[in-house]
């Protein structure tokens, strides 16, 4: 698991040094595209080392535990305090320390803060290096409780996306929130027969709501 | 006049390129056959069919470059409206058993009325929210193909069995070359024609597209509209030769091969993504033949490199190509035009040449008339009180000048009038009719043309373009969907550069001139719109006093002859002074008094504001 967290780490510097760097000043679409060629050569680049079968990992903590007469797989029950032990990590991180406080300058204004002294571009490089670590660490925590697959980036994507647009871009509790609401609509739209099919459309039409209602999500700090 | 050849050699080197892509495309399946009767191994019908499938992919392709290339939006909902076609064909095929042109007639129909409610929907939002909710659509529309196994066959998708007359090779890719051609014509001329330049001008800047009275937003959603139609109609034809629709083709990283195709190729031109998919489909059959699985990290690796070292894609090697060659015949060329301004066009201001250009439309005036009448107009931003309980009259054929030190919300002021923010409480008449609150392109239609502090002109497009198009938005007739937008107004707009003394640089992108002279866009724009009231906020700010006072005597001079009515803000006192002819000076959000400019010169409440001097109670009683 830290060998995960260390390799998503060193990739995600290598990938905003050598390819993001070039491309901030442009539009987003060229973003987009830049990091999108970087998912086909890294996905291409797993199914040629691992190959293109799934795979399935035994899970680290057998067995389950009994929680008001229902039975709960012990290691879903360490995802939810991992996920919770994380995002307050981020949240510490973020509001805490000086790293965090310049990433929230950064955020409101690269060129002055830039001008107070601070390695702007480095700030970039690690702020993704980080999210590229916990990008990792969310992979290798998941793992061993699905199958494992070189496509699993973009399902996994579209959801995230979902998850920070109904939260709000750029806000910690919203990312939090617009998880769970998105995972409860996935899994009771998963349990009822009748709604079965569609689980995944009620995501997306919420989605659509949010952004029409309210676009900057639930926590979302208004655009100047 | 319409000319048999290309005049410049640029344009006949593209137009050469396009001769023989297109003579190749019609010459595939015979060139296939002789492939096939040279080399043993080769298969004319697998030929034939790559060719198809390119030409469906540069129909799609281009349809996205309809919105990528010329508007500038990023969808990621357009493959679904392919998708959309596809099933359309399929299902009508299949489920209602009627002939398969029936269903590929309706096909693009389908997709456009699917675009356009969910265009409606996406257009809610603009830019990055614009793109995430097509995300939202575009996962929508997957997960009811994926899921609803009754209609769509969920998914396993549908699969077709071509009636005998279509399901020869050579019959199907002569089929499909004349649909995409006659769609590929359809949006050439499209994006040639007035309605095109709307949506160049769109992509170049909103706000001033705006300004110049385009209705942004409904533009928008007619070209993506259009583009879904086109989309519907590559799917159709997608159907036709694969046999088959599947739910994967409306999946949102299915966006990402028309987009990777136009990259390619090129956004930049028509035909750019056609070029792109040729080397698309090619290239994919190359790869996939000898490394089944490195297809992905080779097209990563080639996206990345143009994404990196050509952005204008391959298309853009002929102008390289030219300009490498201009760069060797230097020496041989000594009067080629000038490649850059250094900010000259301001002292070729021909104030006399300006005022005879009937480019600039002369409204019939009564002077001392109030044209605009501003009522008790307040504009807050949460606690902050912008703009106070303003009101102001501004009479037909005067000089109006609004002064004040900085923040006492001049420009606020300006954008409640042009309707770029709406007031929070009052009223605004402009011409005996209500305003207030409009948007910004209804505002412009009615006659009020506005030269921004900080410049806003269209970058890319020629100085010429610049003002053409202001004019075409300014006559109504960037509604129109056919003539050739660069045709209407060309000899009016020359004459307008060349009076404001950009005629030399009419050929120039915009973006290319030094700051003095886009400034001198920036006025020549509003004078284009022929408006009644022309507003200019802070029309010198950069400009040399030698620029400054030339500009101010084309504007003065305007305004007397040709009955132009002017309001201004302005720093420059010696400016306010020698132009306006009545001055209103603001404070902290309050009109602190009007007059003469002699009056105001002698006012000392004004002296007092401008140093500083005047306390917050004075100015509450």
């Amino acid at each position: 698991m830290l060998l995960a967290v260390a390799v998503a780490g060193a990739i995600g510097g290598v990938v905003e040094v050598l390819v993001l760097r070039r491309v901030y000043g442009r539009e987003h679409l060229v973003q987009l595209l830049g990091t999108y060629a970087v998912s086909l050569i890294i996905a291409g680049a797993v199914r040629i080392v691992f190959g293109a079968n799934y795979r399935t990992i035994v899970s680290p903590i057998p067995g389950h535990i009994d929680l008001g007469g229902y039975s709960y797989a012990s290691y879903s029950l360490f995802m939810i305090g991992a996920a919770i032990a994380i995002g307050g990590g981020v949240w510490a991180m973020l509001y805490r320390t000086n790293l965090g406080r310049n990433i929230r300058a950064a955020v409101a204004d690269p060129d002055l803060l830039n001008a107070t002294g601070v390695n702007v571009t480095r700030l970039y490089t690690t702020v993704f290096m980080i999210g590229a670590a916990l990008a990792g660490l969310g992979g290798s925590i998941v793992a061993p409780s699905q199958a494992v697959g070189s496509s699993i980036d973009t399902d996994v994507l579209v959801l995230a996306f979902a998850i920070s647009v109904i939260g709000g871009l750029g806000s910690i509790t919203g990312s939090a929130v617009g998880a769970l609401i998105v995972g409860m609509v996935i899994s009771f739209g998963l349990v009822i027969p009748a709604t079965n099919p569609f689980a995944l459309a009620f995501v997306f039409i919420i989605m659509t709501a949010v952004l029409i209602v309210r676009p900057r999500g639930l926590f979302g700090l208004p655009e100047s | 006049m319409i000319r048999l050849l290309p005049r410049s050699r640029g344009d006949r080197v593209r137009w050469g390129v396009v001769l023989v892509l297109f003579l190749f495309a019609a010459l595939i399946p015979p060139l296939a056959g002789l492939d096939e009767n040279l080399n043993p191994d080769a298969s004319s019908r697998f030929q034939i069919f790559l060719g198809t499938s390119a030409l469906v992919l540069a129909l799609w392709a281009i349809s996205y470059n309809l919105m990528l290339g010329y508007t500038g939006m990023v969808s990621f909902a357009h493959a679904a409206y392919y998708g959309v076609g596809a099933y359309t064909v399929a299902l009508i095929f299949k489920r209602y058993h009627l002939p398969i042109l029936v269903g590929l007639a309706a096909a693009p129909f389908a997709a456009a009325v699917v675009g356009v409610v969910t265009g409606l929907v996406a257009q809610r939002a603009v830019r990055l929210y614009f793109s995430l909710l097509t995300l939202a659509i575009s996962q929508l529309l997957f997960s009811l193909a994926f899921s609803w196994y009754d209609f769509t066959g969920g998914d396993n998708g549908i699969s077709v069995t071509l009636p005998d007359q279509l399901s020869d090779y050579t019959t199907l890719y002569y089929f499909t070359a004349a649909i995409v051609g006659v769609c590929l014509l359809l949006m050439f001329l499209l994006v040639r024609s007035p309605f095109g330049a709307a949506l160049l001008a769109i992509r170049e800047n909103r706000q001033r597209a705006a300004a110049i009275g385009i209705n942004v937003k409904v533009y928008e959603l007619a070209i993506y509209t259009i583009a879904s139609l086109f989309a519907g109609m590559a799917g159709g034809l997608f159907m036709l030769y694969q046999q088959q629709a599947y739910p994967e083709m409306l999946y949102w990283t299915a966006n990402a091969q028309p987009v990777v195709v136009s990259l390619l190729g090129g956004t930049g031109t028509f035909l750019g993504p056609a070029v792109g998919a040729f080397i698309y489909v090619v290239l994919d059959n190359a790869v996939s033949k000898q490394f089944p699985y490195q297809f992905d990290i080779i097209l990563g690796a080639i996206v990345l490199g143009v994404v990196l070292a050509v952005p204008g894609g391959i298309s853009d090697a002929p102008t390289v190509f030219l300009r490498l060659r201009e760069r060797f015949h230097r020496g041989e060329k000594a009067e080629a035009a000038p490649a850059e301004s250094s900010g000259e066009a301001i002292r070729l201001f021909d104030v006399r040449k300006a005022l005879a250009t009937d480019a600039i439309q002369a409204e019939e005036v009564h002077p001392g008339q109030t044209l605009l009448q501003i009522d008790h107009l307040s504009r807050r931003f949460g606690g902050l009180r912008a703009v106070e309980d303003v009101s102001l009259e501004v009479k037909q054929g005067d000089r109006h000048a609004i002064i004040g030190p900085n923040g006492a919300g001049k420009s606020t002021l300006f954008n409640l009038i042009t309707g770029q923010l709406k007031p929070t409480s009052g009223t605004v008449k402009f011409d005996g009719r209500d305003i207030t609150g409009k948007a910004p392109h209804v505002i412009a239609r009615t006659g009020i043309g506005r030269a921004f502090q900080i410049t806003t002109i269209f970058p890319k497009l020629t100085v010429r373009q610049n003002l053409q198009f202001a004019m075409l938005a300014h006559a109504g007739y960037t509604v129109r969907p056919i003539g050739f937008a660069n045709r209407i107004f060309y000899a009016e707009a020359q004459e307008l550069a060349e009076a404001v003394g950009l005629g030399a640089w009419a050929d120039l992108p915009a973006g290319q001139l030094s700051h003095g002279d886009q400034r001198a866009i920036e006025i020549a724009i509003s004078l284009a719109l022929g408006s009644k009231l022309v507003l200019l906020d802070e029309p010198t700010a950069g400009m040399s006093a030698y620029e400054t006072d030339k500009a101010m005597e084309l504007v003065r001079r305007l305004a007397t002859e040709r009955h132009l009515t002017l309001l201004f803000c302005e720093h420059d006192m010696s400016v306010v002074f020698s132009t306006a002819r009545t001055v209103t000076v603001m404070h902290q959000g309050r009109v602190l008094t009007e007059g003469t400019p002699e009056q105001i010169r002698r006012d000392p409440d004004v002296q007092k504001v401008y140093l500083g001097e005047l306390e917050q109670e004075e100015l509450g009683a």
